[in-house]
């Protein structure tokens, strides 16, 4: 008897420090803004403000091309910046242009540049801004946190509000990163991933 | 004068001696506390994987299954963990804390361990191709419950079990010493541990004086994905990450900490001393092979040798008696 009332009591401990139930429908609520997001969110926005939107290397767009054109590998040292191995570097850049057309992934613009509105998913803005550095994180697991962060910020606050009513003919003001590889030179036009986009 | 019984007994000690002089010798990074701390904390997987084995083989079976058993159950514990049970029809979410998500785990992998058992005395099935099957199956169900992808950043908490120290001593350390301590006492002083000496000698004899051998077997197998699933609490545990293809050619490392240990094949003979002293060996000669700048290959090899350099004295030790 005292040794299945002891199982009992045991089972009955291990069941509630185990388990906790919730309606599905309000943890899937609570998990959207999940952990990681919610501890960068700050972080997120101050890259975004000092570390694009007020970056001294802001470049015009026709300038940008210029340079890079020029001397790809002076044009990497002073605007450029790439926090990985590789021949390409990411730059920060605003222009202006005529939408020539939309669809659910970009908007093309009249210049021949492109702005991404959908797959913001690499390094671009975060290592153009040139705020984020390696030794600031314990692992490659923080850092991508941090990048993963980053890229959910613009894809899912900032292009969600920013192109809401924006149509083909509209002129546009923007600012945002692009990669550019040797293999791109001579650059014509740009692949623009934007934090700003101005009707 | 020393006599060769007690030297027979002793003889995967004293390799383990001499393999710590020589490795002290050889290199000075060897005997350093943080480089034993680290085989300690190295070997308590295969400790725990290693000391529930010895007794499916004290019963002259095998369990070929604990390595993809270590798999899965790390892959539930941290899926658990990570993403609980969603059940959409009922509109619930059921969340687990790391003591449920560790529960479950040692649930699942005594749950297999019992199949084993089952199948091995139900349908006569020799344990060698049971548990080699139950190795595919569960190796199969954790790519398919982690669809191939590691299941990371479980938390604070969780990874403190892998990770932390207490009183000065990893805590991997901690667990597998009081495994240890449980399956020390269970062999030698447990009317249980006895009927494992039994069935392993001989049996047929155990059976006529009335050892339940059905239970006594499902038991030890049971045991044995038991401390699979520790073992894979463990390896996710230190990872803060569970990999779906952990554990691979981890019941390897087992056998052999056990075949050194001086634990006999047949069955009957060893003792889970011995298993510890195999476990620490073959976590030392890892080591060893590594501050050495061997090539990974290489120490296949060695430790290939290594295992059946131990078979070999075991069987000429048998044919001496």
């Amino acid at each position: 008897m005292l040794r299945k009332i002891l199982i009992s009591v045991i089972a009955i401990v291990l069941v509630t420090q185990s388990v906790r139930f919730e309606k599905l429908s309000e943890h899937v609520k609570t998990a959207a803004g999940n952990a990681d997001y919610a501890n960068f969110t700050e972080k997120v926005k101050n890259i975004i403000q000092k570390g694009v939107l007020e970056n001294s290397l802001l470049t015009e767009e026709s300038q940008l091309i210029k340079q890079l054109n020029n001397n790809l590998t002076n044009a990497k040292k002073e605007l450029g910046n790439r926090l990985g191995i590789g021949e390409s570097a990411y730059f920060l850049v605003k222009g202006k242009s005529t939408i020539a057309s939309i669809n659910e992934n970009e908007i093309q613009l009249a210049n021949g540049s492109v702005i991404d509105t959908q797959f913001i998913f690499g390094n671009e803005i975060r290592d153009a801004s040139r705020m984020v550095k390696l030794e600031d994180f314990k692992s490659q697991k923080d850092l991508n946190a941090l990048t993963e962060a980053l890229n959910k910020h613009v894809r899912e606050v900032i292009i969600p509000q920013e192109i809401k009513g924006l149509k083909v003919g509209d002129n546009i003001s923007y600012i945002g990163a692009c990669e550019v590889a040797p293999t791109d030179i001579p650059v014509k036009a740009l692949t623009i991933y934007p934090v700003e986009i101005k009707h | 004068m020393i006599s060769s019984s007690i030297l027979k007994k002793s003889q995967s000690l004293i390799a383990l001696l001499l393999l710590m002089i020589v490795l002290s010798i050889v290199t000075d990074k060897f005997l350093t506390a943080g480089n034993l701390w680290n085989v300690l904390r190295q070997i308590s997987v295969n400790m725990c994987l290693s000391i529930g084995m010895t007794l499916v083989i004290l019963t002259a079976g095998i369990d070929l299954s604990v390595g993809a058993v270590l798999g899965l159950s790390g892959a539930i514990c941290a899926g658990l963990l990570k993403s609980g049970i969603s059940i959409p029809a009922m509109d619930l979410w059921i969340g687990f804390t790391v003591l449920g998500a560790i529960v479950a785990a040692i649930t699942v992998g005594t749950a297999l361990g019992l199949f084993n058992g089952w199948v091995i005395t139900r349908f006569s099935v020799p344990p060698f191709v049971a548990t080699l099957s139950m190795l595919t199956v569960a190796r199969g169900l954790t790519f398919l419950y982690t669809q191939g992808q590691p299941i990371s950043d479980l938390g604070a908490n969780f990874e403190k079990i892998g990770a932390a120290w207490f009183l000065g001593v990893p805590v991997p350390v901690w667990i597998s010493a009081l495994f240890i301590l449980v399956f020390y006492v269970l062999t030698t002083k447990t009317s249980l541990g006895r009927f494992i000496y039994a069935i392993g000698g001989n049996e047929k004899a155990a059976q006529v004086s009335g050892v339940p051998i059905q239970k006594v077997k499902w038991i030890v197998y049971a045991l044995s994905g038991a401390m699979a699933a520790i073992g894979g609490v463990l390896v996710t545990s230190r990872l803060n990450s569970a990999q779906p293809n952990a554990g691979i050619n981890y019941e390897l490392d087992a056998i052999a900490a056990i075949v050194i240990g001086g634990t006999s094949l047949s069955g009957g003979q060893g003792s889970v001393k011995g298993t510890i002293i195999g476990a620490i060996l073959i976590g030392v000669l890892n080591n060893g092979l590594v501050l050495l700048n061997v090539s990974p290959f290489w120490q296949q090899v060695v430790k290939g040798l290594v295992i059946l350099l131990a078979v070999i004295v075991d069987k000429m030790n048998q044919k001496a008696k």
